[in-house]
Formats: structure tokens, sequence, C-alpha cells
């Protein structure tokens, strides 16, 4: 049984070591490969290599022990939407709305691994490791800019990628840092070269690449989010060589096939309509008689009079044709525009059963429509270098303690203190595999919740080896001590721990990132202590007593 | 080895005298508390902003003073820690010119102030008052949580007058503990609160241990007065207190000593808790239990 709980343990950590230890040293490996690579094949190898890093990295992530804010560096938001100027029906589900826009805007930052989550009715919690923080405020704090723009049809996409691959390849050495800048002009952002780290670090061009990265999704084209900073780098580059009136906009991200992808579409630049023309937008059952959409949810969009004339000639011209609704410069659907609408009630089908995509894209269209202003009321950055600092005196002082506790036990107790010093080792082993298992977030109070755990770990064993001393001095045998021993303190023991996760499960109610953290740290700290100190302390205790048949324990 | 032989210490019969000794800290602790006008809230409970900035040439303190009163903020807190690091607080309420922007205009000033000296914003923080007003009656929510859980512990798997005396030596172990916090003008944050609830875990479990063996004895010695049961039990786990107190003692100093700054303070509450918790289960809890069996005698005893 120990045997296989050391394998699990072994399997949960493996990730976590691999992301935190392997995975820099290769990385530092392949850039310097790439500083040194002097021809195009060279460096289009070593590129390649750092997309297969990159896609493991994201992989290992998903499965490891998640480092804190306060360790990393980067910025904790809290948003709350103003509604003091919203009337109580808008107000209903701005934080909805809220949410949305914001979702859609750190999907830009190419964020590696954000947390974006409603809280409450009217807040939202955003979570953005490593991320400039002027940057990410202005970007979040902006109102939500949502149009209605034509798309091109895929002949003339195609034709257009096709220039571009064929201009790029014509002159490989496109200024890159001008078109970075184009590309910040654009949309405020630049996710191309901060961001991930070192897709920004590729000098060479690659042009023959660029229609390789291109894929077909579903009818449209796109690219695979690994490929995605690469492609729009290069995308961006290629821009003087933009068909004339049009942009190429990206959709959000998308799963596909099993992997995560962003659609490309082509739009005319100026838009057809503005959100500010839509009054109401709401998901509802299809009621209609195409028996191919029965049981499937539509989105009934309602214009508001000025603009239904507009939008009866944008429909009346270009039927057949599609519509991209895009919200701060991301496609989020295409619809083919069906029939001339008159009206200004229109219908957008999804062809889903479920009611997500109709509900998701009623909260768009609402957010363009009615913006939820919001204003941040909680923020918290720690710069990366802080992070370091505290990473590194936090280990220092982690493993000072720890030492100093070991030695003592050693000293104090002779072989029962090995003993206790080996269940240390294991506790803390343990206790960082369960971490590593439930995918928790290591914050600086968690490593302290780490040293305390060590700390009181060893109470266990010391109550244990107090007890048997004194049962010793009673005049019994080593054995019957031993059990004795053990029996009597367990009870003990668990009534100690019991009261102290009591008050960590209070204190994990407070609910502020680095105090759950250290809650949960302590709460499974305690926990695998009564499991070592009680059941593996006591399983090599009386092994070690039967096989040698010991007269005299020197306890 | 043994730190301690086997003692027959009379606590019981000098209770009087430990129970001077913690009222005199607990009155301390109060009138630290008094005196200094209540705690030194940090932005968590008051709203406000707090900066952490590095120079990489030292500053000395009047000239920050003077780049943070150029921009209107007078009131501002400036304080370095051993490390040149200075960390400038505003309260919400004390904003001179508003919180919007702040780091900002700041970053600007030092940049005026201090040409030819880098600095780096390493931390920012700022908590909206809404916020923090939640955050105070969440505190306040968790520790009555975590006492209550507590008593209602003890008393299943103890007599209710055991869940007293642990309640009195937890009640006890945090009044001196914040006193030390009051006294040391420490900044009372989120993680501070952390660690005073940690400390009143830790306070519990000792306590715990402590009638966990009277709660035994009493079953095999029946004939044996009340007090020396008690007495004979607080000698025999005196050992496991002052040891376990120690290892512990070893990792909360050594974050004391070499932690980061946010850490300290956090370790800091904890080495206190921890002497006054290891004090009051050997001196208080018990203690407070026999007095009240003295005065209030059960009539039969299980």
């Amino acid at each position: 049984m120990l045997v296989v709980a050391i394998a699990l343990a072994i399997w949960s950590l493996y990730p976590t070591y691999r992301l935190y230890f392997r995975m820099p040293k290769y990385k530092r490996a392949v850039e310097a490969k790439l500083s040194r690579a002097t021809n195009h094949d060279d460096s289009l190898k070593v590129q390649l290599e750092l997309v297969r890093l990159q896609k493991e990295t994201s992989k290992l992530h998903k499965s490891s022990l998640h480092l804190g804010l306060d360790l990393v560096g980067g910025m904790h938001l809290v948003l709350e939407v103003d509604k003091s100027k919203l009337t109580k029906e808008e107000a209903r589900d701005a934080g909805d709305r809220a949410l949305e826009v914001i979702r859609n805007r750190v999907d830009q930052f190419g964020v590696f691994e954000p947390i974006i989550q409603k809280v409450g009715r009217d807040r939202v919690l955003v979570q953005l490791p490593g991320v400039d923080r002027e940057r990410a405020k202005t970007l979040i704090g902006q109102t939500a800019q949502l149009q209605f723009q034509l798309v091109a049809d895929e002949r003339s996409t195609y034709d257009a990628l096709k220039t571009i691959s064929d201009k790029l390849e014509a002159s490989p050495s496109t200024d890159t840092t001008a078109g970075s800048d184009t590309l910040k002009t654009l949309a405020g952002l630049d996710t191309s070269s901060e961001d991930t780290g070192w897709t920004g670090q590729v000098e060479e061009e690659e042009a023959g690449s660029f229609m390789g990265y291109i894929q077909t999704i579903g009818g449209d084209f796109g690219v695979d989010d690994a490929d995605y900073p690469e492609f729009h780098r290069l995308l961006e580059n290629g821009r003087p060589h933009w068909p004339k009136d049009y942009v190429f906009l990206f959709g959000s991200l998308e799963p596909f096939e099993g992997r995560d992808v962003r659609r490309l579409y082509l739009l005319k630049a100026v838009p057809e309509l503005r959100g500010s023309a839509i009054k109401d937008a709401r998901p509802s059952p299809y009621r209609g008689s195409d028996p191919s959409l029965s049981n499937t949810w539509i989105v009934s969009l309602k214009l508001a009079r000025r603009d239904a004339a507009v939008f009866a000639r944008v429909t009346g011209r270009n039927i057949g044709r599609r519509l991209a609704i895009v919200l701060d410069n991301i496609v989020q659907s295409a619809p083919v525009i069906q029939s001339r609408i008159p009206d200004g009630n229109a219908m957008i089908t999804t062809n889903e059963v479920n009611p997500d995509e109709a509900r998701d894209l009623a909260i768009v269209l609402r957010s363009g429509a009615l913006p939820a202003p919001v204003n941040i009321v909680e923020e918290r950055s720690v710069g990366a270098s802080l992070g370091n600092d505290s990473i590194r005196r936090g280990i220092q002082a982690g493993v000072i303690g720890a030492l100093a506790v070991l030695l003592f036990m050693i000293i104090y107790y002779a072989a029962g203190g090995v003993l206790a010093d080996f269940a240390l080792v294991f506790n803390v082993f343990f206790l960082l595999a369960v971490l590593a298992g439930l995918h928790a977030t290591l914050t600086l109070p968690g490593m302290a919740g780490i040293a305390l755990t060590i700390g009181m770990a060893v109470d266990a064993n010391v109550l244990v080896f107090e007890r048997i001393r004194e049962e010793l001095r009673a005049g019994k045998t080593t054995m019957a001590a031993v059990d004795t021993g053990y029996d009597r303190a367990f009870v003990t023991i668990v009534d100690a721990n019991v009261t102290t996760v009591i008050t960590a499960i209070a204190l994990y109610f407070i609910g502020s990132g680095a105090v759950r953290g250290f809650a949960i740290t302590l709460i499974t700290g305690l926990i695998i202590n009564v499991i070592t100190a009680v059941f593996l302390t006591r399983f090599i205790f009386d092994w070690y007593l039967s096989r040698f048949e010991v007269k005299k324990l020197r306890i | 080895m043994r730190l301690i032989q086997q003692t027959n210490i009379n606590f019981v019969g000098h209770r009087r005298t430990f129970f001077i000794i913690s009222g005199t800290v607990i009155i301390l602790s109060i009138l630290s508390f008094v005196l200094h006008g209540g705690f030194n809230y940090g932005v968590d409970f008051t709203g406000g902003t707090l900066l952490q900035i590095r120079f990489d040439k030292p500053v000395s303190t009047n000239a920050v003073r003077s780049a943070v009163n150029a921009i209107g903020e007078g009131s501002a807190s400036i304080q370095q820690d051993e490390q040149g690091d200075f960390f400038i607080r505003v309260r919400a309420k004390e904003f001179g010119n508003g919180k919007e922007g702040f780091s900002h205009r700041l970053g600007k000033q030092f940049k005026a102030s201090f040409a030819g000296n880098n600095f780096e914003l390493l931390r920012e923080e700022t908590v909206g008052p809404q916020i923090s007003k939640e955050l105070q009656g969440k505190v306040l929510l968790a520790v009555l949580l975590g006492i209550v859980g507590i008593l209602i512990y003890v008393t299943i798997r103890f007599d209710f007058r055991f869940g007293i005396g642990a309640v009195m030596a937890l009640i006890h172990d945090t009044i001196i503990t914040l006193g030390f916090v009051s006294m040391f003008n420490k900044e009372v944050t989120i993680t501070l609160i952390a660690a005073v609830l940690t400390v009143i875990g830790y306070s519990v479990n000792d306590s715990i241990v402590v009638s966990d063996r009277v709660r035994e004895d009493m079953r095999k010695w029946r004939k044996e007065s009340f007090m020396s049961v008690v007495n004979t039990a607080i000698n025999r786990v005196l050992n496991r207190t002052v040891i376990t107190s120690i290892t512990t003692l070893f990792v909360t100093l050594a974050f004391l000593f070499l932690g980061a700054a946010t850490v300290k303070d956090f370790a800091f509450v904890l080495t206190i808790g921890i002497l006054v918790g290891t004090y009051s289960s050997i001196f208080v809890v018990a203690n407070s239990v026999v007095e009240w069996e003295t005065r209030l005698p059960t009539k039969r005893r299980r």
C-alpha cells in the first residue's frame, strides 16, 4: 500500500517537476540554439521545436501545482458593474454582459491561464499572471465596441491570403517592429511579442509556412491557437498587401476536433451598423416553419427604429452573404443573411439544440447595445521580480526551518527521531503531491503553511514518543510500550488535528486568494499528518521491532 | 535526551499566580490597543492604496516624503524595510487628489525627483471601500465560525467545562497576540488575520492535548482528587507541549528572520501565538476548569 501511495505521489508530482525544473532549461537550450541558427532551415527547425515546447508547457500546466500571483507576479482585479446609470431592467444582466466583454478582451491578450469569474451578482474577478498592469487596466476598463461588418466570400478571402503569402515570400525580411507597432495601434494590444514569452524572439521571417498554418474549420479559414501568435505576426507584416477597404479579424477561441482554434475572417473595414443600433436581443426556441430547425435555439434581435431602415437596405442588397457580429475586434458570429429584413426584427439561427450558444450571443449583442461600465474595486499586482524574491526567500526560510526540526528530532529522540524525520519527509512529499493532484495554487502564505505543517507534523510523533517513554518507565516491555503508546496517543492526535482543521475551514471562507491557499495547504497537511504519523511510523516501528528483536529501545 | 526530567510542579496550587500574570498581560494588551487608538489597519480593511517601490540607488525617507507631498498626498504613510524597499500607503479617506491614477502620478513625480535613479514598482494593492467593508464582515464571520466550531467539537468530545476551558485559553491567546500586534504597531492585513486564526487553531490543539490527558487519567485514578489528577496530567504532557512548541518555533522563526516582507508579520504573529499558546495550555486551560470545579462542584463525575 505504501508503495502504491508513493507511486501515485510521484505520478502526481511529475508534471509539476517537469514544468518548473525541466522546461525552463529546455526552453533556454532551444532559445540558445535559435540565436546560433545561421541559415533559414535551421531557424525553421528551431521554431518548430519552440511551438512543440509551448504546447507541452501548456499541457503540463493543466496537471501541475500552480504558483500564485504573489509568487509569479501578475495582477488580480475585481471589477464592479456601475449600475448607477442603468435602468432596473438594464441592470438585471449587467454582470453577465460585463463578464462576456471582459472575457472577450482577456482572450485577446493571449495570457497564459487567465482566471475570469463572476463573483456575486455584478462583480467580475480577473487574474492575469505576468501581465503589464497599465495595459491590462486600460484595456479591461474600456467600454465595449460592437459592430456589424460584411464578410468577404471564401474565394476572395483565399486570394487575399495567397497574395499576402506570395508578397511575404518575395520580400522575406519585412521590418518586424513596424509590424507590431501597427498591431498596437490597431487593437490597443500586442499579442505577438511580449505575452507568450518566446514567440517574440523569432527574428527570422518564415513566409514559406504562412499558408501552411491555415486550415479549414467548418467552412471558414482558421489557425490553430498554438500557431496564432506567429501567424498573427506574419499577417500583420503583410498588412500593406491586404485588399483595399478590407480587414482581417479573428474569431474567439473555440474548440475544434480536440484542439483550440481561431477562425479568420476577411471583413469590410467600414461597419454597416454599430452596437447602439440594437434595442434588444434574446435567446428563444425556434418556432418557425423550417423543419430542419425545429428544437433549435435562435436569437431574436430587435433594432432601434431609425436603424431598421439601414438594416433593411444592407440585408436587401446582400442576401446570401454573411454579416459578422464583431465585439472589440473579435468576430463572435457570422450568420448568413437569408432575406431582407424590413422591420428591424431579425432572427439569428444557431442550428444548436443546446441554448448556450444562443444565450451567449444574445449577451454579446446586448453588451454592445448596452455598455455595462465597470469600475475597478480591488487591484493587487505583484512584479515578477518581487515574486522571484519571495520564492527564493520562502524556500530558504522553509529549508532552514525544516532542517532545524529534523536535526532537533534526531538529537532528542535518537532512533525515534530518525523515524519521525523519515515520516516528515514523506509528509511534505505527499502534501505536495496532493496539492498538485488538486491543481491547487501555491501562494506565499501557502508556503508558510507547508512549513507550519512540518512543525506540527512533528507534534504527532512527539505525542507518541513521549507516551512510549512513559510506558517504558512504567516497566512495560518494548513491544507493549509501543502498542500502548500509539493507541493512547491516537485519540489525542485526531482530536488535536480536527480542531485545527475547523479553524482552517473558517479561514477558507474569508476567501481572498492567498489566504485560501494557506487554508488548503493547512487542511491537506493536517490530514496527511495524521495518516503518516499514525500509520506509516507505526508500520515501520512494528517491522523494526519484530525484525531485530529489540530489547532496549533508544527513544 | 531529555529536556525536562519527570516533573511534579504544583501548577494547580499556584493557579492564582498564573491568573494574575495572564490578567496583567491582557490588561496591558487592551491598554496598548486603547493607547494606539485601535489597530493599524492595512488597506485590506480601510480601503486605499499600498505601493512597494524599490530604488536602484539608496534614497532617504525624507526625499520620498517630499516627493509624495509634492503630488498632494501628505497623509500617506511611508515606511522602509531593511532591504531598502519603500512602502507607501494611503487610506481611502485620506486621498488628497483622489485615488485615480495615484500610482501613475507618483511614478511621474519620482522620475522628476530622482532623475538618474531607476525604480521599480514591485507591488500595488488598491482596495475599494466597499470591498474593505465586506472583508471586515467576512473576517468577523470566519473568526466566529472558527470559535463556535471548536466549542461544538470540544463539547461533544469532552466535558462542557473543558470546552469552556479551551475557549477561555483561546480568548486569552487571541487577546494577548493581538495585544502584541498593537504594541509593535504591526499592520493588520488579511494575511495577519489568517495568522491569528492559525494561532487560535494551535491554541486549541494544545488545550486538547492537556484535556485529553486529564480525561484519561480521571478514569484511571478515580480516588484521587480532581485537583491532583489535573496537576499530574499537566506534568505528564509538559514535555510534549514544550517540544512541539520548540519545533514549530524553529519554523516560524526561520520565516520571521529570513522570509519575504509579506510573510514576516505573519511569522511574527505565529511566533507570539505559539509562545502564548504554550503558556496558556500549561497554566490556564486546566486551571480555569479547576477554578470552576472548586467554586461550583459537579455532583457526580463520569
